[in-house]
């Protein structure tokens, strides 16, 4: 990862030396933080929208609460994911856990498909 | 916190503010623009609509059914479908109309509350402006960019990354508190514009994330449409299901046998009379049919929140059939659209509103600088491609927008002065957009500093001349006249010569800051 605004001038180095290969590999993140994140961050608040309608919400009360929430859950996962530390944890749960959940959702469904 | 965590959050920070801080100012400064989206559009219009403004105009004194009821009497003997309208108000004091014409196209007009007829295609063809409400406002939430919801969701992307550079920049900004009451005012530029950045990301720190989240709630339909997938299991249109439910629609099919229209002024007060508060808009579904609905909608102007409150009648009766009652959680989205969209009559907080997103175009701007300049060097040294266009494209986000936006309202002018054969709309339009081109070609050619340096002195020549202009162009409206009518579109002639004066001020200030740090090298940029 590239130095910020605090020292701008101490990068280049790093910059000049990077194999060809690791240009892709930092995109690796942001990919997981956006794309993954915005699907689970749907997924959550789909579960979390099901769940108010079984606790006895009414069903409009239940979506629309789950909507606003939405937006919190994905700025959150955003976060996460663009924080430093470990790649692998990000990938898995960014990543891999919405890929298989998705598929999944039909038969979360409150009746079905 | 962790020296790793700031520093991604920081890389972070930059990251997302190149590539949305364009797009985010746009946004910004369309949004602060249609705070006084009304006052633009009166101003854009004073040589056409004069007759309209004056008090009688304000919803109460007008017959609906003396007014309206000819116009839509007329319609529906040429088959329009359904149409609507919001009740003049001070603000706007005209009806705002829209039809479904027999085709399926929607017409939207102005009509002139004093006799009934259409305002702005008097005396030239195409004479209708789009006004600020219709070209800024748009322009605010989809970049005017409709192809398959492009300007829509490109516009929620940037607002989500507002929300990730409001979190990563608190968290890269170490002593929130104590910097706050820091501004080195004797500083170099580079040092002044941090401390810009610092001092109006904090000062309205509050309002740039709850009108940020608030935007993305007012479009939670198209954001994430399909979180009632689970709940409702129609898949076709869970959506639909939702909205039904959650604004409590009421909804009957056509019965196929021609029916009348009941006195609206009566179905009015029936409305009013339930509420204790006045309407704001109604609108006639099946129209012509037995089983019309009309359908009258409360005024938004009493309370913070967005109420979506109706009463249905029978069209050919006037019988009340329904009215809705929204449940809690959607009452609090209600409240957040009414938090964003400002509409609640209160001149103090309106300018509040204005000033508030001023400030974050003031943060995006200075946010833009700061990291142009703390690259430059290195860039330059590098020869990374790319760079100049970076350059480019903020002097055309910022100063080019600005410019781009006077020439729209001096198209506006120059089209009342003179025989333009195209329409209206077309002209001003075109010319917004030729500034902005030009704007950007203008940056590519010469150095940043130099690009703002002449593009703020054109600005200061477009805000002086487009009050100018306004002036000589006005036609009857610019008689003078003290009346709240007046107030507005003098207070857009104000605004535009203070845009001139903070432009001037800003020249002068780059000038001085340049030649300062071209004699001390190593010092800032």
């Amino acid at each position: 990862m590239m130095d910020g605004m605090e020292r701008p001038t101490t990068g280049s180095k790093r910059v000049e030396s990077q194999r060809p290969g690791l240009r892709w590999a930092r995109l690796v993140r942001p990919a997981c933080a956006t794309l993954g994140g915005y699907f689970l961050a749907k997924l959550l608040a789909m579960l979390l929208g099901l769940a108010l309608a079984f606790a006895g919400m009414s069903e409009s009360e239940a979506v629309v609460t789950a909507s606003m929430l939405s937006f919190l859950l994905y700025l959150s996962l955003l976060v996460w994911g663009f924080a430093g530390g470990l790649l692998w944890p990000r990938l898995l749960v960014l990543g891999l856990l919405p890929a298989l959940l998705w598929p999944l959702l039909p038969y979360i469904a409150r009746t079905g498909l | 916190m962790s020296g790793d965590f700031r520093r991604s959050m920081t890389t972070v920070h930059s990251w997302a503010g190149v590539m949305f801080g364009s797009l985010l100012m746009v946004v910004f400064w369309m949004g602060s623009l249609s705070v006084f989206d009304r006052e633009i559009d009166r101003w854009m219009m004073s040589d056409i609509e004069a007759p309209a403004l004056n008090h009688d105009s304000l919803s109460q004194n007008v017959s609906l059914d003396s007014v309206l009821r000819p116009h839509i009497d007329e319609l529906l003997a040429a088959g329009a479908r359904q149409w609507g309208s919001s009740l003049p108000d001070e603000r706007t004091p005209y009806f705002r109309f829209f039809y479904q014409r027999a085709d399926g196209v929607f017409v939207s007009e102005k009509i002139d509350p004093h006799r009934g007829l259409p305002i702005g295609n008097e005396g030239r063809t195409g004479n209708e402006t789009l006004g600020a409400s219709g070209f800024f406002f748009p322009f605010h939430f989809r970049l005017n960019l409709n192809w398959k919801g492009l300007g829509h969701n490109l516009v929620g992307a940037a607002a989500m990354a507002m929300l990730l550079l409001l979190v990563s920049g608190v968290v890269v900004h170490r002593k929130i508190i104590a910097e706050f009451f820091l501004f080195r005012t004797d500083k170099s530029f580079q040092r002044n514009n941090l401390d810009l950045h610092n001092l109006s990301s904090v000062l309205a720190l509050p309002f740039h994330f709850l009108i940020t989240l608030s935007g993305l709630i007012v479009f939670m339909s198209i954001y994430v449409p399909d979180i009632g997938r689970l709940v409702y299991t129609d898949k076709s249109d869970a959506w639909g299901a939702f909205y039904a439910e959650a604004a409590d629609t009421f909804r009957r099919p056509p019965s196929g046998r021609t029916g009348g229209l009941a006195s609206l002024d009566a179905m009015r007060a029936k409305a009013e009379a339930h509420w204790r508060d006045e309407v704001g808009f109604i609108r006639l579904r099946h129209a012509g049919d037995a089983n019309a609905v009309v359908e009258m909608g409360r005024q938004v102007g009493g309370e913070l929140s967005w109420n979506i409150d109706k009463v249905y009648f029978d069209a050919g009766s006037g019988e009340r059939l329904y009215a809705t009652d929204i449940k809690p959680m959607m009452q609090l989205q209600r409240f957040f659209v009414g938090l964003h969209f400002a509409q609640f009559d209160h001149w103090p907080l309106r300018f509040l509103y204005f000033g508030s997103g001023l400030l974050s175009c003031v943060m995006i701007a200075t946010g833009f600088f700061f990291w142009l300049a703390t690259r430059r060097r290195r860039h330059e040294r590098q020869a990374v491609a790319g760079f100049t266009a970076v350059e480019a494209v903020t002097v055309a986000s910022t100063t080019g927008l600005l410019l781009a936006t006077l020439g729209y309202l001096v198209s506006n002018r120059i089209y009342a002065l003179t025989e333009v054969p195209t329409p209206r709309a077309l002209f001003e339009t075109g010319g917004f957009y030729a500034i902005w081109l030009l704007s950007l070609l203008h940056a590519l050619g010469r150095p940043l500093a130099v690009a703002c340096r002449q593009q703020l002195a054109a600005i200061v020549m477009a805000g002086l001349a487009a009050p100018l202009l306004h002036f000589l162009g006005g036609g009857s409206a610019s008689t003078p006249g003290i009346g709240a009518e007046q107030t507005g579109v003098a207070g857009v002639n104000l605004g535009l010569l203070g845009i001139a004066l903070m432009a001037w001020w800003a020249r002068g200030r780059m000038s001085s800051a340049v030649r300062c740090e071209a004699q001390m090298p190593g010092v800032g940029a």
